[in-house]
């Protein structure tokens, strides 16, 4: 009689071959009659797959980049090692006798070696294979399927590139687009960037190799899904355009668009942004316009100023744009006499002359609170283009006069240097203009929005401006959900702002 | 022994397959110790080299590799550096130890590149040379008694450790310390039950989707050896799993 550890064991190698595919059709047939009839085999056959399944739970090795280069050196050294042995090895007479055959053999071996050199100096294979997705890593992981991009589509049309900014060309992102996506073009298209492109690209990359390796591979899916799309032009483009509005955005205010996770409100939460920064953009002003306007405001501001009980600063009559403007106490009660006063209409229009043309309307249909908010930002932004570098005395005085304790706290922590940078930029972006008051962003005024959008020195959005927006402004930084990447930091990047607007790296986002 | 890197040039796909996996790494592979191996001498006629060749991109990539294209061979080492990565730590338990022994499996593989002839799988050689050079590594270690090779999570700072290994796999584990393990972590201790062999023969069929017969040319034993190894393997994951994989069942269930 058959021993009954020796059945199961045959019995149990017969449904593992079986769920290996190892075992003939005849022998598949049986195993599949005999589940349909018993039970018990088929729960048998059920926990071994369970559990077979259950290793998936397994994480995947990743290396990194040192691990290919330094194999690579050591392949090199064993090209060189091989030229030498054969070369040490023969026998003079040899040598000589075989001296063609011997010279093909070092020089296959030395092509070897020179080729191997020349590709791991050149850009890391891996960067090159998902090229793609790397470049475009910060849009990819803002969205889920290409149908958020159809509903976009849908809801922008032909506005599209008004979504992007007009300082972007989409026919340009879309040609790199197109570049990146073709495996024969990468190297070139790699080998043509200067250095700060490549070093826009490498942050990218990192920040594509942090990511999970299912995320990774997500990112990678949803890329082939658009370049393979009957609609794939289409759909490459909305993407664009989406990805230039997004680097406009704080990265609490992406987390909020990627946190909603229905696509028409996600789109209507677009719509709503893109229309306030649409707006804010009619106001923005280029350096030049900006100095034009400080010039011929300047008479006019102090006059007002006047007129409202202040004199200028002693020694400083009608004090040139170089120099801080004098700050005033009791801004609330200014800007009620500032509303009706005739002062006030008088300097308005002073503002509306001196504004370009096509800044007056929006700048008429603002409220006035906002007036004053839009003034005190361009004075702001005219007076550090005049004068580069805020006075310490002043920041001093700014840092101990205005700030309030939580944002004091938060800048004390900060080391030194980025301290200086956070308050000097809190400085200039603040509400100013030689005026106490509500701050911009601070939510103070009805009809509170978010301000015209710019981006940070170093590539990173800078999000709402003067008037604030969803973001946050203090406190610890959002959370950094899955998928969530660093803030984008391209160059092809939103239309660039005056200069004096651009904050140090932590300003919006300090560490916790 | 046969020097039969000298005699590369005379080399053609005809020879016998043992014969090319001396010629192509058997010489890079320490000599001492080789593995028994069971796997008959199966000539590669011109017909199996074009197979593979025609079926197998690596294969074609490796050709490149043999007439010295670096580029191939970067491709290869990319395209596999993960995975063997990944063996090699369940393995030795060790991923410092596992990433020097994918270096060293490349190595082996660019030294060989001139004697190769695509007489299966890319990735049946080169898990050939992996385990090789495993085995090796393994029996250095166990003689020097360096490291305790019973493998953990792969990064040795997993919770699961060599007496919760020896517990699950006497079946002896109270449930309430099994219930506590996240999945992975009760995967990680399943595998440490299996034996060394138990445990190639599983990550080879489960992650590389090698056959039987693949298996046993890259392990050197016999297709119905893998047969009885996985089955055991199999066995014993169900026996330490399947209480948790219980467990969780019921937690999921409403």
């Amino acid at each position: 009689m058959p021993d009954p550890h020796d059945i199961d064991e045959q019995r149990l190698e017969e449904i593992v071959a079986y769920l290996d595919g190892e075992l003939s059709a005849e022998d598949s047939a049986r195993v599949e009659r005999r589940l349909a009839s018993d039970e018990a085999y088929r729960q048998q056959l059920q926990g071994v797959e369970r559990a077979w399944q259950a290793l998936d739970e397994l994480p995947l090795t990743t290396v990194d980049d040192r691990f290919s280069r330094t194999t690579m050196e050591m392949a090199v050294l064993a090209a060189q090692a091989e030229v030498a042995a054969k070369t040490v090895a023969l026998p003079v007479v040899r040598r000589r006798m075989r001296l063609s055959s011997l010279l093909a053999a070092i020089a296959a071996a030395a092509l070897g070696f020179l080729v191997v050199r020349l590709a791991w100096r050149q850009p890391d294979r891996l960067l090159v294979a998902d090229l793609p997705v790397v470049d475009n890593v910060d849009v990819y992981s803002q969205f889920q399927r290409p149908d958020f991009l159809r509903s976009l589509r849908d809801e922008f049309g032909d506005k599209l590139s008004e979504l992007a900014g007009k300082s972007v060309d989409l026919e340009l992102q879309a040609a790199r687009f197109r570049a990146v996506s073709h495996p024969d073009d990468r190297r070139r298209w790699l080998s043509r960037l200067d250095d700060a492109e490549r070093t826009n690209l490498r942050a990218k990359y990192f920040r594509f190799r942090e990511l999970p390796p299912a995320e990774q591979q997500r990112l990678r899916t949803l890329h082939e899904a658009i370049v393979a799309a009957p609609d794939a032009p289409q759909l490459e483009r909305t993407m664009l355009a989406y990805h230039a509005w997004l680097s406009r955005l704080t990265p609490a205010q992406q987390f909020e668009l990627r946190a909603t996770d229905d696509i028409p409100q996600r789109i209507r939460m677009v719509r709503r942004w893109a229309d306030q920064m649409q707006e804010d953009d009619l106001l923005a002003l280029g350096e030049e316009e900006l100095r034009r306007l400080a010039a011929r405001l300047r008479q006019p501001l102090d006059e007002f100023r006047q007129a409202l009980g202040q004199r200028p600063r002693e020694g400083r009559p009608a004090g040139p744009a170089d120099q801080p403007p004098r700050r005033m106490p009791y801004g609330g009660a200014w800007l009620l006499a500032a509303e009706n006063s005739r002062s006030a209409k008088k300097l308005e229009a002073a503002v509306l002359e001196a504004l370009p043309q096509r800044v007056r309307q929006p700048f008429q249909q603002l409220s006035p609170p906002q007036k004053f908010q839009q003034l005190a930002t361009w004075m702001r932004q005219a007076e550090a283009l005049a004068r580069g570098r805020v006075s310490q005395q002043e920041l001093e005085r700014y840092f101990s006069e205005e700030l309030d304790v939580e944002t004091r706290e938060y800048l004390l922590r900060l080391p030194a240097e980025q301290m200086q940078q956070a308050l000097e930029w809190r400085y200039r972006r603040q509400t100013g203009l030689g005026f106490d008051g509500p701050r911009r962003g601070d939510g103070a005024w009805p009809g509170d929005r978010p301000g015209p959008p710019g981006e940070h020195r170093d590539g990173r959005p800078r999000g709402p401006g003067g008037r604030g927006g969803p973001g946050p402004r203090f406190g610890p930084p959002e959370p950094r959900p899955h998928g969530q990447l660093g803030p984008p930091d391209d160059s092809d990047r939103a239309p660039p702002r005056p200069p004096d607007n651009q904050p140090p790296a932590d300003a919006d986002h300090p560490p916790a | 022994m046969i020097n039969w890197a000298s005699h590369a040039s005379q080399l053609s796909p005809a020879v016998s397959h043992f014969e090319l996996r001396v010629t192509s790494y058997g010489s890079l592979i320490t000599d001492h110790d080789s593995p028994p191996t069971a796997t008959p001498r199966v000539a590669i006629s011109d017909t199996t080299a074009e197979r593979f060749t025609a079926q197998d991109p690596d294969v074609r990539l490796m050709l490149r590799v043999r007439a010295d294209d670096a580029e191939a061979f970067e491709e290869l080492m990319l395209r596999y550096q993960n995975r063997v990565v990944s063996l090699l730590t369940h393995l030795t338990g060790r991923r410092d130890l596992a990433e020097d022994l994918a270096q060293d499996v490349f190595l082996r593989i660019y030294r060989a590149r001139k004697t190769y002839v695509p007489g299966s799988k890319f990735s049946t050689w080169l898990f050939t040379i992996a385990h090789n050079v495993a085995s090796n590594a393994q029996r250095t270690l166990a003689r020097r008694r360096e490291v305790d090779l019973a493998p953990g999570s792969p990064d040795s700072s997993g919770p699961v450790g060599i007496d919760a290994a020896a517990l699950a796999a006497s079946g002896l584990m109270p449930v309430r310390q099994l219930e506590k393990l996240e999945l992975r972590d009760a995967v990680h201790l399943a595998v440490a039950t299996l034996n060394e062999r138990q445990r190639e023969a599983v990550l080879l069929n489960k992650f590389e989707h090698l056959s039987y017969e693949e298996i046993a040319e890259v392990m050197q034993l016999s297709p119905s050896a893998v047969k009885s190894l996985l089955t055991r393997a199999r066995a014993k994951l169900r026996d330490v799993l399947e209480p948790y994989l219980q467990q969780g069942a019921r937690v999921a269930a409403p």
